[in-house]
């Protein structure tokens, strides 16, 4: 039987590329369908031209191209990602981090009843937690472009991680909605309520920027049983 | 088929059962297998096939094993527990929607 040559194969990633699928893991997939397709066509007749059948094959894809695959792969492992977060931050309501949680809410909330003194100090805390966070993105990045540099292989799971699966400067949102209907409630809830946001916006933030960078290569493997074959 | 509208909501359905007779493949053989089981009257498409395979491993449905083949990687589908569990209560819900079409297209004669 007549197989593909490691110079087809690499004609292949190189077609996925060149149809902007830029994640190694999602590459792949699509060139082993496309290869096994490939020396299936040529066990009916091994003279047929590869890039005839490369063509072919791709076109079975529909007028979207691998893009449909791309999107779906992307919401998949954004999910994916999302569990992650929700299991970190399940771990801050047990024993012993639900204490500390219990205490920064206290806090934030004791210093927003104190008015003007108490309200400043939580700005400035909440205005240093936004500096911080362009800090851990800009961090990422440069993590991100070195990775790309070094040997040009992307899996899509590491560059949500390294981009914080988007959700870091989005951590701030809950305060903008609550602005909109803070107004209509007594002050002390305001507090508590702002304590609560305050507090899981920083945890949310540590479990993005620190906690799953830290354990990248951990769920990586996980995730890609691929990574322990690739230096065979 | 032609109206790959009919079967859309049961391609999931399919692979889970696919899986479970089969303990591992991967997308081109699932492919081939559905083309074979049915002598081509249903074609999977690419298109269709590898965004149902993602969602089911990222439901946890589905866990992933890579074997080098040739010179090339290749990625195998499995059911995990959950997936197992998931594929006996789909082949219900399909089971009890075909009757249900059926009752539509073929309804029974009744009396009177």
């Amino acid at each position: 039987m007549k197989n593909l040559s490691a110079e087809q194969i690499e004609r292949l990633y190189e077609f996925t590329r060149q149809h902007y699928v830029e994640y190694y893991d999602v590459q792949t997939e699509l060139v082993d369908h496309i290869a096994t397709a490939i020396e299936k066509h040529w066990q009916e007749d091994p003279h047929q031209d590869f890039e005839t059948l490369l063509q072919r094959e791709f076109k079975k894809f529909g007028v979207f191209g691998f893009s449909e695959v791309l999107e779906e792969r992307q919401k998949a492992m954004q999910k994916r990602y999302f569990q992650l977060v929700k299991k970190e931050a399940l771990q801050f309501l047990k024993l012993p981090k639900v204490i500390i949680v219990a205490f920064f809410i206290w806090l934030f909330s004791f210093l927003m009843l104190q008015k003007e003194i108490g309200v400043l100090i939580v700005g400035f805390l909440v205005f240093a937690e936004l500096i911080w966070v362009f800090y851990e993105l800009i961090r990422l990045q440069k993590i991100n472009k070195q990775k790309k540099k070094e040997n040009g292989r992307v899996y899509l799971l590491e560059e949500i991680l390294l981009k914080s699966g988007s959700v870091g400067a989005m951590g701030f949102m809950p305060f903008y909605w609550f602005w909109t209907v803070e107004k209509s409630l007594p002050y002390q809830y305001v507090s508590i309520i702002l304590g609560l946001l305050i507090t899981s916006s920083f945890i949310l933030h540590y479990i993005v920027f620190r906690i799953l960078p830290a354990k990248k290569e951990e769920i990586l493997h996980r995730v890609y049983p691929e990574m322990k074959l690739e230096n065979l | 088929m032609s109206n790959s509208k009919l079967y859309k909501g049961s391609l999931s359905t399919i692979i889970l059962k696919l899986l479970a007779e089969n303990n591992k493949m991967y997308g081109y053989e699932i492919t081939q297998k559905v083309k074979e089981l049915t002598q081509g009257e249903l074609t999977i498409t690419e298109g269709a096939l590898y965004p149902a395979l993602h969602k089911l491993e990222a439901d946890g449905f589905l866990e992933v094993e890579m074997q080098r083949v040739d010179n090339r990687l290749r990625k195998y589908y499995k059911l995990t527990q959950a997936g197992n569990q998931e594929k006996v209560s789909r082949i219900e819900e399909l089971e009890r929607f075909i009757e249900t079409i059926q009752g539509i297209v073929n309804p029974k004669p009744s009396l009177g």
